[in-house]
């Protein structure tokens, strides 16, 4: 190559890079503050700005971790630092209030961490979530990955619920894992997943977190209508378990059924369960079936040991948990098309995806035709074995 | 000294710069641009279909420059239409060639101001990145198809591991109906996809370094393929994951899906820093290529040395890039340059046609 | 003539007599006879022929070297003879007891022997066939007939014989050089390799090479390099070399004019490719089995008298990441082990600079927890991580710069003391942080593990442009300084090859000796990037 090409070329990069530099992004990591959850609620209005009345005036917390509380780096003889510090602010907007809090802290803010949001119950009822989740998704600091709860009460509570030695939110977000566990508790969502649910003005089901005398407790979800993205009514455990039932998202659990005519509990540990909803459509009329497949072994003995124990008595057991799954899940199709008027169990995406024609039609008032659909449940459970006998109720 | 084929580039290698120089903005925004013309989640069939239209083209192009061994189009441009005509149509095409490189760098500098550098000023983020540019193009042809060569794999390693772990969020669910509205939607999603597909023309020159240029359409038609697959991974993750109707209000969805997941447990629990590096990579061999080409343009029409061209082009080129002024603007451009590309395509056809009915198939035998 | 030495009874002249000898020249003694025939010894000149006038030749030759101090000029009688015999030589050089077993008694038997026959022989006969019937048993022995060559001969070291009455002189190779013995290479230890390397001797590199490749098709060429005349031999397999690479290589030696090439690494600096390139461009090792392997691949090899380090021709970058140990052990661990160097020559150059990238720009993109545990490690730390990571990467450099060229007990003290104990302190008193630490020994260890010193040494160096970048443009600035790099890579060329193959351009035959390493029986091509006349490197196996 031409020598003084050569030449050129480095005295270009030398000039351009002495001439840009400037570490303008550069900012080390211990000078930020870092925030890891949110909490809005809705709030009185400021006095002296009562007469913007036309917006809803909202309540801003902020949680940020103090690392130093949060690695076990404090000397012994220290006072014990909180390992998290919560900032609160009144504004009209998410953003106007966040700025407010810049008045409160010497560092500024990073949110690339933030993981959840918790809304207040009040604020949900009353504006649509899309507004405010907006902020969240526009900015792009902020990850799709973001938690996003309803509080019961008010949002801010939840996070000061836990004991001084850990971060609130942290708790939370370990407790939002446990529907791999229990299935009373519906799957957590995060901001992508409501976004992609609002956007397609579909209902989802939000994990709700309560706070009980400072102990944080997840128990019911949600119902969040699609449309409006407003805040329906919350279903309970039992209705969850229903839920879950429904839409396959049960993984492991356990089912206990009664035998009403000897009076005996019946446990089933199941290891997978599948739902399958298949629609049909009759004219404009749209039912659907629903096909509930499981199996698991049974955990509790419901005999004296040594009695007859062959393929009998296990069918009589199948049929006792089938009936049991069938009047949890009816119960809680039923809380869904006659209280909430509200599709969260995905019987519109099955619609969708067997029907894309029928749904077109049916689109826009569709938790109207969902609530008039008859829906018929059927079970199918199969005990492949029953665990080692003689240890009863290992798991609970 | 050993390799005798100085200027030349071996087959493996043009595939490889077809694959490069496709693979480029598309990877972040084709899952929105194609969603929001087909409306349904079949967009990636479109995808597939776009693809195999774009192979024709191809194969055109590719068969265009077979008759004119060793020359670029630049050159043989003049041949087929004359002096006067041939430069017009050059000229159009460095335009084409000049309005991508801004287009893409200003991209670039765009995703990068928004997630990596906030604060930096865009157009140190552009002259950084052009100066680098630089640096390779003036090196010729084969140091850039041996670069492309080497980032090839790292981006296919990086890209198959990052949605590897995309998976986590992906559900069928959000793939089907497949063609539940029909097949009109998916032909409607051929248009935007074929515009990511651009690159392929680079044919055009490419065979006249080939050092086998017989097989330059079996080099365009692995070259595209590749990139087919590319395409269809990222739309099939981005609308799996982020469904339809959430895909097209995202302007970067391909970010958006790896926001959208931590996998804690894994020494890295975010994996957009993956998607931002192979992509940076790609972008740049992309507009690399491009400045390349529109520089050889201009010297092969003028007949000056081609370091004069590049140097010259620097200045255009930043200035292009920093013509639009909000993001809308920026697409916009995108849009110029799209039916430019249109035009570049239409006119190269009808070039094909009329040097096979002039019989210019000099000697090129095969 | 010389008065002196005729008492001097030739059985008792031993090499100790010659050694007393070479310290009394005589120097007036010769002069004033060499007087008599040569008239102005001043306008002789160096090329002129000898004459067949003893003193008058050595009146000339002292008249030219006489003034050096290590040139010794002795003269004696050959026996009861009254022939006049002399030797020029430098001190030191030659092996005088050589000269003595081998020369002198032989002449000296042969003369006497003449004596009784015939009186008159020698005047008649040339010098170089007495000898012949004398003494002269193999090679090593050359006719002289100039003064210019005698002079040359004598610095080359040569021991030089002049007979009263010849008027030519005899070049005697008795080179009498102390070399080290073939010890194992320090900078190159093998663990299951064979325990030999090259030392300074070139003939006995040379030498070791015949030993191990007897094949005629092994070709040595002879080259002499700059004004000190060192001996240079570039070595290739005539069949396998491809005539270009060999052509150009002695191209490029013969361009080469300096006053003098000290060690092998002169040599690799005057023929290399980029003098601006980071990047070591030749290759060179301590160890014959490497070095053949090398030829045998067809790449051209270059030996120089005075170094034990052998350059190999042309170098692309992935012979830097390999070693000979990877063919000694099975292909499997060998495999993994050059996987995890081209991991470690990564580590070793981007480290620094990601960790910079992440905790001072793009902190989101790192996991929640490590964040939080790198912000409280980071806290009490009054310095950017920029800086903190400079001061870091250069005190580790001083460190390592300092116990290279200590003795190794001492060397090994100082890298204790140095990392452990100032590490230590330094992250106790809070200046650095813990993770800082651990990125640069993590740093400093992948480093160590290429397994070419010039190879890492140009890592270390870029990995502090890496860190620059890093910190004017975080994650962007690290991609940009990748691409400069990889820029770079690509361009560059050793020797015609394109320096980052077998990376590219691909060739699929040659990855079987890349990142992997396929099974030896599987490896029967030469590489395809040195363009070989032969390709085939064994059949295939059944």
């Amino acid at each position: 190559m031409n020598r003084k090409v050569k030449w050129i070329q480095i005295l270009l990069f030398c000039l351009s890079y002495l001439f840009l530099t400037g570490c303008w992004d550069y900012k080390d990591v211990e000078d930020l503050h870092m925030i890891i959850g949110q909490s809005i609620d809705l709030a009185e209005p400021i006095e002296q700005e009562k007469d913007m009345i036309h917006r809803d005036w909202l309540q801003l917390t902020v949680q940020s971790v103090k690392p130093k509380g949060l690695s076990g780096q404090q000397n012994a003889g220290a006072t014990m630092q909180k390992p998290y510090e919560n900032l609160t602010s009144i504004g009209n907007s998410a953003i106007q209030t966040f700025n407010n809090i810049y008045s409160k802290t010497e560092h500024p803010f990073l949110s690339y961490h933030l993981k959840a949001v918790v809304l207040g119950e009040k604020l949900v009822k009353k504006v649509n979530m899309q507004k405010l989740l907006i902020e969240y998704s526009r900015a792009p600091e902020i990850r799709g990955s973001l938690l996003v709860f309803i509080g019961k009460g008010k949002a801010k509570d939840i996070l000061e619920a836990s004991n001084p030695t850990e971060v609130p939110i942290i708790k939370l977000i370990g407790l939002s894992q446990n529907h791999s566990v229990s299935t009373r508790i519906p799957p957590e969502m995060n901001l992508t997943q409501v976004e992609a649910k609002l956007a397609s003005q579909s209902n989802l089901l939000l994990q709700t977190v309560e706070a009980k005398n400072k102990r944080m407790i997840i128990a019911n979800g949600a119902i969040i209508n699609g449309k409006t993205g407003k805040l329906v009514g919350f279903l309970n455990r039992k209705e969850i378990e229903g839920l879950n039932w429904l839409t396959s998202r049960a993984e492991v659990g356990v089912v206990k059924a009664i035998d009403t005519e000897k009076n005996k509990i019946v446990g089933y540990y199941f290891k997978n369960a599948k739902s399958k909803i298949r629609p049909h459509i009759q004219g404009d009329k749209v039912s659907f079936d629903v096909n509930i497949e499981s199996n698991g072994s049974l955990e509790e003995d419901w005999f004296i040991p040594g009695d007859a124990f062959d393929n009998k008595f296990l069918h009589h057991a199948e049929r006792l948990i089938e009936k049991q799954i069938k009047y949890i899940v009816m119960k809680t199709i039923h809380k869904l098309q006659k209280d909430y008027h509200t599709d969260v169990a995905g019987f519109g995406e099955q619609l969708r995806i067997e029907y894309p024609k029928e749904w077109k039609k049916m689109k826009s008032n569709w938790d109207q035709h969902f609530s008039q659909a008859p829906i018929k449940v059927n079970v199918k459970i199969t005990i492949t074995d029953y665990e080692t006998k003689g240890t009863k109720m290992k798991k609970k | 000294m050993l390799t005798n084929t100085n200027d030349r580039i071996t087959t493996p290698q043009t595939a490889v710069a077809v694959t490069s120089i496709i693979i480029g903005i598309g990877i972040l925004t084709l899952p929105r641009t194609v969603t929001e013309e087909v409306g349904t989640p079949d967009s990636w069939i479109s995808v597939v279909l776009g693809g195999m239209v774009v192979m024709i083209i191809g194969i055109f192009m590719a068969k265009l420059s077979q008759m004119f061994p060793e020359k670029t189009i630049y050159e043989y441009s003049q041949l087929v239409v004359g002096k006067g005509l041939g430069k017009l149509f050059n000229l159009v095409l460095i335009i084409y060639f000049l309005l991508s490189v801004g287009l893409e760098i200003r991209v670039l500098a765009e995703v990068t101001n928004m997630y990596l550098l906030v604060k930096t000023p865009i157009e140190v983020t552009m002259i950084a990145i052009m100066s680098v540019c630089v640096y390779l193009v003036v090196g010729g042809i084969n140091p850039m198809a041996r670069l492309y060569e080497l980032l090839l794999p790292v981006t296919i390693v990086i890209f198959l591991l990052v949605f590897l772990m995309g998976l986590k969020i992906f559900e069928l669910n959000h793939l089907r109906p497949v063609m539940g509205d029909g097949f009109l939607p998916v032909l409607k999603g051929i248009q935007p996809t074929t515009f990511s597909y651009t690159g392929y023309e680079s044919i055009l020159i490419l065979t006249a370094f080939m050092a086998e240029p017989k097989k330059a359409k079996k080099a365009v038609l692995i070259g595209i393929g590749a990139s087919i697959v590319f395409y269809l991974v990222t739309v099939v993750m981005v609308v799996g994951a982020l469904s339809a109707d959430g895909v097209v209000t995202e302007i970067w969805p391909t970010i958006t899906l790896f926001q959208s997941f931590e996998a804690t447990g894994i020494l890295f629990e975010r994996y957009e820093s993956f998607i931002f590096a192979i992509w940076i990579l790609q972008i740049f061999t992309t507009f690399t290529s491009f400045f390349y080409f529109a520089a050889l343009g201009l010297s092969q029409t003028s007949q000056k040395k081609i370091s004069y061209s590049i140097y010259g082009l620097l200045p255009v080129i930043y200035l292009i890039a920093t013509i639009p002024t909000n993001i809308n603007e920026v697409f916009t451009l995108g849009d110029i340059v799209e039916y430019i590309f249109y035009g570049v395509v239409g006119i190269t056809i009808i070039l094909l046609i009329i040097a096979h009915f002039r019989r210019m198939h000099h000697e090129s035998k095969g | 003539m010389t008065n002196s030495k005729k008492t001097m009874k030739p059985q008792k002249l031993q090499a100790r007599k010659l050694e007393t000898l070479k310290q009394k020249p005589h120097p007036n003694e010769l002069q004033s006879s060499a007087d008599q025939n040569v008239p102005d010894s001043k306008n002789v000149l160096p090329n002129n022929g000898l004459t067949d006038d003893l003193s008058s030749n050595l009146a000339v030759l002292k008249e030219k070297m006489g003034y050096q101090s290590d040139v010794r000029f002795s003269e004696f009688p050959l026996s009861n003879t009254e022939k006049q015999v002399a030797l020029v030589y430098i001190d030191g050089l030659n092996d005088l007891t050589f000269i003595n077993d081998y020369v002198i008694k032989p002449l000296k038997l042969y003369y006497s022997e003449q004596k009784e026959s015939k009186e008159e022989q020698l005047e008649n006969d040339c010098f170089i066939g007495i000898a012949k019937r004398a003494f002269l048993t193999g090679d090593g022995v050359e006719e002289l007939t100039t003064f210019e060559q005698v002079i040359q001969a004598v610095y080359a070291g040569f021991t030089i014989m002049l007979l009263e009455g010849a008027s030519s002189a005899l070049k005697i190779s008795a080179k009498k050089v102390k070399s080290r013995p073939l010890e194992e290479p320090i900078t190159e230890a093998t663990v299951k390799g064979p325990r030999i390397g090259f030392n300074e001797t070139l003939s006995e590199n040379t030498a070791l090479l015949r030993l191990r490749v007897s094949d005629p098709q092994l070709t040595m060429t002879h080259f002499k390099v700059g004004r000190t005349n060192k001996d240079l031999v570039v070595v290739y397999m005539k069949d396998i070399a491809n005539d270009e690479l060999v052509r150009e290589v002695q191209k490029r030696i013969k361009n080469i004019d300096i006053d003098d090439v000290a060690g092998s690494g002169y040599i690799e600096q005057l023929i290399e490719d980029d003098y601006l390139s980071p990047f070591p461009q030749v290759q060179d090792t301590e160890r014959p089995d490497r070095f053949i392997s090398s030829l045998m691949e067809g790449r051209v090899g270059i030996l120089l008298d005075g170094s034990p380090f052998s350059l190999m021709v042309p170098a692309t970058f992935s012979m830097f990441l390999q070693t000979p140990e990877d063919y000694y052990e099975r292909w499997i661990p060998s495999s993994f082990i050059r996987l995890l160097r081209f991991f470690a020559a990564l580590v070793s150059l981007f480290l620094p600079s990601i960790y910079i990238a992440f905790v001072s720009f793009h902190q989101g993109l790192i996991p929640t927890q490590l964040a939080i545990s790198i912000s409280a490690t980071r806290e009490s730390v009054p310095f950017p991580s920029v800086i903190e990571a400079l001061i870091m990467e250069v005190a580790i450099e001083i460190l390592r710069e300092a116990g290279l060229r200590l003795p190794k007990t001492v060397g090994q003290t100082v890298g204790l003391v140095g990392g452990l104990v100032i590490g230590q302190a330094a992250v106790q008193a809070g200046i650095v942080s813990p993770i800082m630490v651990i990125v640069v020994s993590l740093t400093a260890i992948s480093s160590f593990a290429i397994p070419q010193y010039s190879a890492g040494i140009s890592l270390r160096l870029l990995r502090f442009g890496a860190m620059l970048f890093s910190a004017l443009l975080g994650l962007f600035g690290v991609i940009l300084f990748f691409l400069i790099i990889a820029i770079h890579f690509v361009k560059l060329k050793s020797f015609g090859v394109p320096y980052a193959t077998p990376a590219t351009p691909y060739r699929l035959g040659d990855w079987k000796d890349f990142i992997f390493r396929a099974p030896i029986f599987k490896m029967n091509s030469r590489p395809k990037m040195l363009f070989t006349k032969n390709t085939k490197r064994q059949s295939r196996r059944k």
